[in-house]
């Protein structure tokens, strides 16, 4: 895709205002026709008015809104703002779905009618899970539905959070599972990570896969893992739960997966994020932030080498939260590094999704970063 | 046979240096392996020792990790605190109208404390004050709870979260996490504030909890300040209307003063004009008795006489003052101011009062420069110097002293008589320029007690200054200035 075929914009102003700028100036570049609309919009904003808005100056074929807690605009961190990103490529092709709320079989069948349309190999699946989706739920869905899937990309938010998470999905605001299919575009993706193993590496020596619960680490209850490391200082780290901070890093077929844990239950159990196996390896993960200054452009060369195209970031509030005012540094030092030829947009949110590129398994994560090159 | 058993021989010897040599062999591989595992073992004793160290290290590291998030989360709190104050207040601090407060509490507020919308109601009337996004149905059945249930709230300083208000709300609201505080003004609930919807996916933090109740107290000493300030204003209107009143009677009593003082100088100027003819009439007869134009008079009647003579003259001169007097402050007497030289005025009244300053063994000095040249009326002037060396004269006992000084000051000049006399009280030198005032120690003493008043209205006509020194028993310092006239 070249550049000329897509466009960003950001407004920051209050409102109507607001949508009336980004319009504006996605209008200059594209004055006639606009096929695909991606919004992404703060908390601060009314879908409804933006829907009313963008229908009524842009007129796009396609439109999908995310609300995010946060945004990223080329190299800023925005608190309040709108973004506009359209696409405008004949040879794209876009199938979408949406439900409400539901449980594996209704995601499930779900599922199976939005990818009726693109073919497994060549289209990209990005998902949107508002908290009222269970993600586990969604992945036993995708995997029954789909088996491995290679191209899967998306975030949500668990259910542990009550604030809401709107999605605008052509001319309908939701909150729940909306999926946007393409085809017709080559998409690549990197994770930006940054955590290192520390300490001795424990086994999950009991754990139960479908409901996401680790119930216990080298033959005792699985919490005595954060207490060991933590001591007298358990009960703050508690309180002030911690947890996103200290995720469990998991060897599974070679390559290492981030596991945060959500909550503790009173047998000492963990609920976590995203399945885990018994018998498998792990280590508790440290953020490193000698990443972003040492291994963030090494990270990101699989996309500059691309040389140009749309940036979408899914980021997670994790990271937001471990790295501080670090985060505003990684967004800067990622538009330095790719330069001008990339334009880059983003949205946060409690955990992201992606497949796995080796054996097309699906995986959440939180703590990390999804960088996908859209051309 | 023999041979046989001899190779029998030779080959058991081979077998049993070949096992031995086997045996050796397995012995010193027995040993090596033993060795190697030894070495294994204690290699992985290290291992699991540096291990156990780094593993402790971790320990450390995760530990102090936490512990600067915490500092590090609390110190951004803070400062997205003292931002969010800072604002609140930077925007209010003037405002001194209820209205106009609730106005600056609106959605950019809200948002900086994390929520979505808010609303202020009046505690008493339940009439929203504020209202950042809540729709109006909502607003009615907050209302409607708080209608019935307003002393729930009293004295809390936040709504609790088990209480069945706070459950109600949530219901109303439909929203888990909302805030409610009252806002208080001198100990009564003066409005509730109330807050909904996070914007972020979090649940409450307790510096968004801080931070809206810093709020509701600043709200509250606003609200205070501005009922401080009704109240003063209050109070200075009507201390302005007390003075504004207080001051039209001054003005009506200063209008009856001066009314009854030109009735007066007028009375005194033709009372004294009256007197005066009839006065030089028996003044006249009394000079020519007494001078024996009309024949030898009886010595006892001819003393009687003088005295008459004596006292009519008294009379005179009283009449000739009291008319000045008048002239002077109904201005009749025109100030013809002219360029003159004062040197030369003084020099001369010293010298026109010589004999009777001799006559009374008092010594006369001077202090003074060669010229300087002022505008005055000198015939007044004159009056002025008479009148004041005359005093001196006569407070000042024999062998005393009698100084005249002029000096020159920016652009005036200062005059002064200084005497060695009686002196005046402390208590009498503000009222030594009164009519007919008469200090304790000169009350036996000749004189009208209108010379000194004399002065003064001369002195005040020329618009300047006169004033004195003194002390008692020891002497007294009249000074009085006059303008240089700077175009000679």
């Amino acid at each position: 895709m070249i550049k000329e075929q897509f466009a960003i914009a950001l407004s920051e102003r209050d409102k109507e205002a607001a949508i009336k700028e980004v319009s504006l100036k996605i209008k200059l570049i594209f004055p006639t026709r606009i096929d695909n609309l991606i919004i992404l919009f703060t908390p601060h904003y009314h879908p409804k008015n933006i829907l009313q808005s963008i229908n009524l100056t842009l007129r796009p074929k396609e439109i999908l809104g995310i609300e995010s807690p946060f945004l990223i605009f080329e190299n800023r961190l925005i608190q309040k703002g709108i973004i506009c990103c359209c696409i405008n490529n004949k040879n794209m092709k876009t199938y979408t779905s949406f439900i409400e709320t539901g449980g594996l079989e209704k995601i499930e069948s779900s599922i199976r009618a939005s990818i009726k349309g693109p073919k497994k190999k060549d289209s990209f699946n990005f998902s949107f899970l508002s908290h009222q989706i269970n993600p586990a739920d969604y992945i036993n869905a995708m995997r029954l539905s789909l088996g491995n899937f290679f191209n899967l990309f998306g975030s949500g938010y668990t259910n542990k959070y009550l604030s809401s998470n709107r999605q605008i999905l052509s001319n309908n605001i939701h909150q729940g599972l909306t999926t946007f299919a393409v085809e017709g575009i080559e998409m690549s993706s990197v994770k930006l990570n940054g955590y290192l193993p520390i300490g001795k590496p424990f086994t999950i020596t009991k754990a139960i896969p479908d409901k996401n619960v680790i119930i216990e680490i080298n033959n005792k209850p699985a919490i005595n893992i954060y207490k060991k490391y933590l001591g007298e200082k358990f009960d703050l780290f508690v309180k002030n739960n911690l947890f996103s901070f200290y995720p469990l890093g998991i060897k599974e077929y070679g390559i290492r997966r981030l596991l945060n844990i959500i909550h503790f239950l009173e047998d000492g159990s963990l609920t976590c994020l995203g399945k885990v196996n018994e018998n498998t390896h792990g280590n508790i993960m440290l953020f490193d932030s000698s990443f972003i200054i040492n291994d963030l452009e090494k990270a990101l060369a699989p996309i500059k080498n691309k040389n140009n195209g749309l940036v979408l970031i899914m980021n997670s509030l994790a990271r937001k939260n471990i790295l501080k005012d670090l985060a505003i540094e990684e967004i800067e030092l990622i538009k330095k590094i790719l330069g001008d030829n990339f334009n880059i947009i983003g949205l946060f949110s409690d955990y992201l999704i992606y497949s796995d590129s080796q054996e097309g398994r699906i995986n959440l994560e939180s703590g990390t970063s999804l960088i996908t090159l859209w051309q | 046979m023999s041979l046989f058993i001899e190779n029998l021989g030779i080959t058991n010897t081979v077998i049993i240096v070949i096992t031995i040599f086997f045996l050796i062999t397995l012995i010193s591989l027995l040993f090596q392996k033993t060795q190697s595992i030894s070495l294994l073992k204690r290699e992985l004793f290290h291992l699991n020792t540096t291990i156990h160290d780094l593993d402790q290290q971790a320990k450390l590291i995760i530990k102090s990790d936490m512990e600067l998030q915490l500092y590090q989360q609390k110190i951004e709190d803070e400062l997205n605190k003292l931002s969010l104050i800072k604002n609140i207040i930077t925007t209010s601090i003037n405002i001194l109208d209820k209205e106009k407060l609730f106005h600056q509490i609106n959605e950019k507020v809200i948002n900086d404390i994390g929520f979505k919308k808010g609303l202020i109601l009046n505690f008493e009337t339940l009439d929203p004050l504020a209202n950042i996004n809540l729709e109006p149905h909502k607003i009615q059945s907050l209302k409607n709870i708080l209608k019935y249930k307003k002393n729930f709230i009293k004295g809390q300083q936040f709504l609790s979260s088990d209480s069945e208000l706070y459950k109600e709300f949530v219901n109303v609201l439909q929203c888990k996490n909302i805030l409610v505080a009252p806002i208080e003004v001198r100990d009564l609930t003066y409005a509730i504030f109330i807050i909904s919807d996070l914007l972020l996916p979090l649940e409450i933090k307790k510096s968004e909890q801080k931070s809206f109740l810093i709020i509701c107290m600043y709200l509250s000493r606003c609200l205070d300040n501005i009922d401080l300030f009704e109240e003063l204003e209050i109070g200075k209107t009507k201390a302005e209307k007390k003075v504004k009143e207080k001051t039209h009677e001054l003005l009506k009593s200063l209008q009856k003063i001066e009314t009854i003082s030109k009735l007066k100088t007028d009375f005194i100027s033709s009372v004294s004009h009256e007197l005066r003819t009839p006065l030089t009439s028996v003044k006249g007869f009394s000079s020519l008795l007494v001078m024996g134009k009309f024949g030898e008079l009886n010595p006892e009647v001819k003393k009687r006489l003088e005295k008459i003579d004596l006292n009519v003259n008294k009379l005179v001169d009283m009449v000739n003052m009291l008319l000045d007097i008048a002239r002077i402050e109904s201005g009749k007497t025109e100030v013809k101011i002219a360029s003159s030289d004062i040197v030369k005025l003084i020099l001369d009244v010293g010298d026109f009062l010589s004999p009777q300053i001799q006559n009374k063994k008092i010594e006369l000095s001077t202090i003074l420069p060669e010229k300087v040249l002022v505008l005055m009326d000198k015939n007044l002037i004159e009056r002025v110097l008479i009148n004041l060396i005359n005093n001196s004269l006569k407070f000042t006992p024999e062998n005393g002293k009698i100084m005249l000084k002029c000096e020159e000051l920016l652009d005036k000049v200062i005059v002064s008589v200084t005497d060695t006399g009686v002196g005046i009280a402390q208590d009498d030198i503000e009222k030594v320029f009164a009519e007919f005032y008469r200090t304790a120690t000169t009350a036996g003493m000749p004189g009208t007690g209108l010379g000194l008043s004399l002065v003064k209205r001369i002195i005040d006509n020329h618009k300047e200054k006169i004033w004195v020194i003194s002390e008692l028993g020891k002497g007294t310092i009249f000074n009085f200035t006059l303008k240089i006239d700077k175009n000679e």
